[in-house]
């Protein structure tokens, strides 16, 4: 065997990846050959090295909200896109005159056959309806605007003898503020007034989402911002239904 | 997770059922931030990796069959592969476009180690070799991190890669024999300071 076969087979050895035959050729040529030798004990060295550092997993010591979080913004994105699709998607034309003699033939017998197939199907299958249908949306308005009230009584009721800032939950914030622009595009076309309301609620929060320290100035400008976009009047009422 | 339950979950989440693909998310999440850590060799690319694998695989379930032979880690496995490579090559992008070139060896390495002396020069150690996984050619860092921290087979990662075993070969002896001309004085140095 040549060294220059020799020392490629030497990387393979140490990852168990040669035949019986070429290992005994290696051992061989390492037998006779100094060069190859030094360049074996070398390779071995870095894999032996290498082989201690893999054994110490990067998952050992990770912050344990490591995975929460990455699923939050998993879950964050999904919906983000789920809202976007729906809000984008064209409103279809169920009813069309000219094609009104081929289409409602057609209709009835696709009706029918798949209101056969889905009964022959959930028997035969033994899901209830309820685990099969998707997820309902997480969020209504009223219980945004329950989540809401306690930040916003917060920054009202603040009295700045004792302290001269308010520490603010910045993540907290940012997530009311994306649920707002989620359910914002989601009652878009159902409710205008509240999605209008929603776009007003965004810039307060905004403003309160980029600091972690809000100080009497600021506090001043959110409490103004409050009162001209009428935060509260609107969280008191009721909510369309 | 049994094969069944596997293929319940993945059916539930083709609808929507974001509680299903949380579970197929915590089966297989450590697998691919290791994945992710060792080619990035940062926890915050290795963050953002998972997330885009898991936002990915989401979007494509539709196109994932349960009664192929692929099974579901596997699908997910290579769409993180394929994730990684991108990202890398984005951030090697980026980085000519600011020139920001990493010139010192990085400090980002985790581990707790409870042995304060020996552990301590393994880790120095372990951040320069680090350092210099980092600055191989991207075919030849994903093979090595497939093969070496993944225990992937040659023939395994050729399939994942889309080439033949030879290529493979080629890139992981490149790979080691970069490695050895610059880790031939460092492991010197360390072994004497581990004694």
């Amino acid at each position: 065997m040549r060294c220059a076969k020799a020392r490629k087979r030497i990387i393979f050895h140490f990852y168990g990846e040669l035949a019986a035959r070429e290992e005994a050729g290696l051992k061989k040529h390492l037998e006779s050959c100094s060069a190859c030798q030094k360049n074996y004990s070398e390779i071995k060295s870095i894999w032996q090295t290498l082989q201690e550092i893999s054994s110490k997993s990067p998952l050992s010591n990770l912050l344990p909200t490591l995975w929460e979080e990455s699923w939050q913004a998993i879950e964050m994105k999904i919906k983000e896109n789920q809202f976007r699709t729906q809000a984008t998607k064209p409103a279809k034309r169920i009813f069309n005159p000219r094609s009104l003699v081929w289409v409602t033939p057609l209709i009835l017998i696709m009706a029918l056959a798949s209101l056969f197939l889905y009964r022959t199907l959930t028997k035969s299958s033994g899901f209830s309806e309820a685990t099969l249908s998707p997820k309902p949306m997480p969020t209504s308005l009223e219980e945004y605007k329950t989540d809401l009230k306690p930040l916003l009584l917060m920054l009202t009721n603040f009295q700045s003898e004792k302290e001269k800032f308010i520490l603010i939950d910045k993540k907290y914030a940012r997530r009311l503020l994306l649920e707002s622009k989620l359910l914002r595009t989601y009652l878009w076309q159902k409710d205008p007034v509240a999605a209008e309301w929603l776009e007003d609620l965004e810039i307060v929060l905004k403003e309160i989402s980029y600091s972690d320290k809000i100080d009497q100035v600021t506090l001043e400008m959110i409490k103004k911002m409050i009162q001209e976009k009428k935060v509260f009047l609107e969280i008191n009422k009721p909510s369309p239904r | 997770m049994s094969v069944m339950s596997e293929e319940k979950l993945i059916e539930e989440a083709r609808r929507g059922n974001l509680e299903a693909w949380r579970l197929l998310y915590e089966a297989n999440k450590e697998k691919i931030f290791a994945l992710a850590y060792h080619l990035t060799c940062n926890v915050a690319d290795a963050e953002d990796i998972l997330q885009e694998t898991f936002i990915k695989a989401f979007h494509r379930l539709p196109s994932f069959q349960t009664r192929s032979k692929t099974t579901f880690s596997c699908w997910i496995y290579r769409i993180a592969v394929n994730t990684a490579i991108d990202f890398c090559r984005q951030k090697k992008r980026r980085e000519k476009m600011n020139s920001l070139y990493r010139k010192n060896f990085p400090s980002e390495f985790f581990w707790n180690n409870p042995e304060p002396d020996r552990d301590f020069a393994l880790r120095e150690l372990a951040e320069k070799i680090e350092y210099f996984i980092n600055l191989l050619p991207l075919r030849q860092r994903i093979t090595f991190v497939l093969k070496h921290y993944e225990q992937l087979t040659i023939k395994e990662i050729a399939s994942l890669l889309g080439c033949t075993e030879g290529s493979i070969k080629q890139n992981l002896f490149r790979s080691l024999q970069f490695l050895r001309k610059n880790l031939k004085s460092l492991l010197s140095e360390a072994e004497d300071e581990m004694r």
